[in-house]
């Protein structure tokens, strides 16, 4: 296990200290937060945009970010000679490729965490503010809401600053994490406020949320641990290439109870069991899973039937 | 392929008796490559961790021995530096010190003085002479005959994959009119 987590530890350091993460970790959180301001643009449901906004921001870090980071962390190892010189020491090629795709999951997971908890604290605030008008005793959550998710967000980027220039933390890898963590007081902060009750929460479509987010995750890190596996063999551009011709051969696969609903206009929709062509609200997971165990498996043959150095 | 990386289009390699594969044979193995393949964005605390990481040292451990090798490699004050800052000889160290975390009963090493200058040539040779007195077996490759006169007890030549030569460098020397330039010369002979 030492082993595992070593090489885990440094896949996952290594892409969280790419700028391009903490500037989509920062751009995301803040439009999150910063959607329920449009309250006259809902489309007929209270945090729609909020939600929209979320699951978008999680499809581009997915499909944009973490698979070419992915490809990147094995096919730059195998290039640059880090991999050999790790290979030769007592770790396995198996062992070696699930801890790198391990590494960047765990970075993906964060970031889509990161994303539910300021989408919910968004949708949450939509709710609260579109019952204030309506109903007495409901409390308007919505300006603190933005503030606590906007200023807690920002104060993390702050601090992850004065950290690296006062005491050398590196400051993306900390922004990161210290980022994820503003969007748990966020959400404390608003939820303590609004009084959210059983009751109140069944309004509000969490559970809806967090499948969406569930759906789209595992389909992204579908992709994470494909790009890795071609890595073991192919250039950068050759990965990109199946990649994205995997994501277009998705639109036509005949498997409609497996696979979201590409149709539909809103992501959200195309992601709940309700809304798209998903017959079985655990199926599109248990796809998902079978795909990573068989990219897994082959991303480890494939690997231990290659010449490194 | 001693390392296990590559595989053999024939023969085969034995390695304390197992398949440079297996991992039984590897975990007696120090390796430090030609060129010093590091994470740059690891500092030299955290490469040296990393590897010991990777021979499965407990964190106490790998800490203590991370520690004593930097100390060791002179690396102590530039510790907690990223590695993609250091010089060429810098980096050198580092890599040689994440060779030995797993103290090695067999070291190899790639062209260990290349790109080096001659304080850092010679530093490395004095440590690569410490470690062979302290009983490790060091396998050295490299075109720097005149380094390895004053390292190596044992030479083999190759040339396109086949031993031409080779022998005790004692025995050598002492054929060899040219007693500085030896090795070289029986290179140039043999090749």
């Amino acid at each position: 296990m030492r082993r595992f987590w070593a090489l885990a530890r440094t896949a996952a350091v290594e892409v969280l200290s790419e700028p391009l993460t903490v500037i989509l970790f920062l751009v995301a959180t803040l439009a999150v937060h910063a959607l329920p301001a449009f309250h006259y643009h809902q489309f007929g449901e209270a945090g729609r945009l909020a939600r929209e906004c979320g699951l978008s921001s999680l499809l581009v870090f997915g499909l944009f970010f973490a698979v070419p980071a992915a490809s990147r962390a094995m096919g730059r190892e195998l290039e640059s000679g880090t991999a050999a010189a790790a290979l030769a020491r007592a770790v396995s090629r198996p062992l070696f490729f699930c801890a790198k795709t391990f590494g960047v999951s765990l970075v993906f997971v964060l970031f889509a965490a990161a994303l539910v908890l300021a989408t919910e604290t968004s949708s949450y605030s939509c709710v609260k503010g579109a019952e204030f008008g309506r109903n007495a005793g409901v409390v308007n959550v919505w300006g603190p809401a933005f503030a606590a998710g906007v200023g807690f967000t920002a104060f993390a980027f702050v601090a992850a600053a004065f950290a690296n220039r006062f005491r050398g933390w590196r400051f993306c890898l900390w922004a990161c994490l210290l980022m994820a963590l503003a969007q748990v007081a966020a959400a404390g902060v608003s939820f303590g406020l609004g009084g959210c009750t059983g009751a109140v929460w069944e309004k509000l479509p969490a559970s809806g949320i967090v499948w969406s987010f569930a759906v789209l995750s595992v389909g992204c890190l579908v992709f994470v641990q494909m790009a890795a596996a071609l890595a073991t063999r192919l250039k950068e551009p050759g990965v990109n290439g199946c990649v994205a011709l995997a994501l277009a051969s998705s639109f036509v696969w005949p498997v409609r109870a497996l696979v979201p609903d590409v149709n539909a206009f809103w992501l959200a929709d195309a992601l709940t069991p309700a809304g798209g062509g998903v017959v079985s609200p655990g199926m599109p997971l248990l796809a998902g899973a079978c795909l990573i165990v068989f990219w897994t498996v082959a991303g480890s043959w494939l690997l231990e039937g290659r010449d490194v150095g | 392929m001693i390392l296990g990386l590559l595989t053999p289009s024939a023969g085969s390699v034995k390695l304390f008796g197992l398949s440079p594969r297996a991992k039984a044979a590897r975990a007696k193995l120090g390796y430090l490559p030609e060129l010093s393949h590091l994470h740059p964005f690891l500092t030299a605390e955290e490469t040296v961790l990393y590897y010991a990481g990777l021979s499965g040292m407990s964190r106490a451990a790998a800490r203590k021995r991370t520690s004593e090798l930097l100390a060791q490699v002179k690396l102590s004050a530039a510790a907690k530096r990223p590695v993609g800052g250091f010089s060429k000889g810098m980096a050198r160290r580092v890599a040689i010190a994440s060779a030995l975390v797993a103290e090695p009963e067999l070291l190899v090493l790639d062209e260990p003085t290349s790109g080096l200058d001659p304080i850092g040539t010679r530093e490395v040779k004095e440590l690569i002479t410490d470690l062979a007195s302290r009983g490790m077996t060091v396998l050295i490759t490299s075109h720097q005959l005149f380094d390895m006169q004053d390292l190596c007890n044992r030479v083999a030549i190759l040339s396109n994959g086949k031993i031409v030569g080779g022998g005790a460098v004692k025995d050598i020397v002492e054929k060899s009119a040219d007693k500085r330039h030896a090795l070289e010369d029986y290179f140039a002979g043999v090749v």
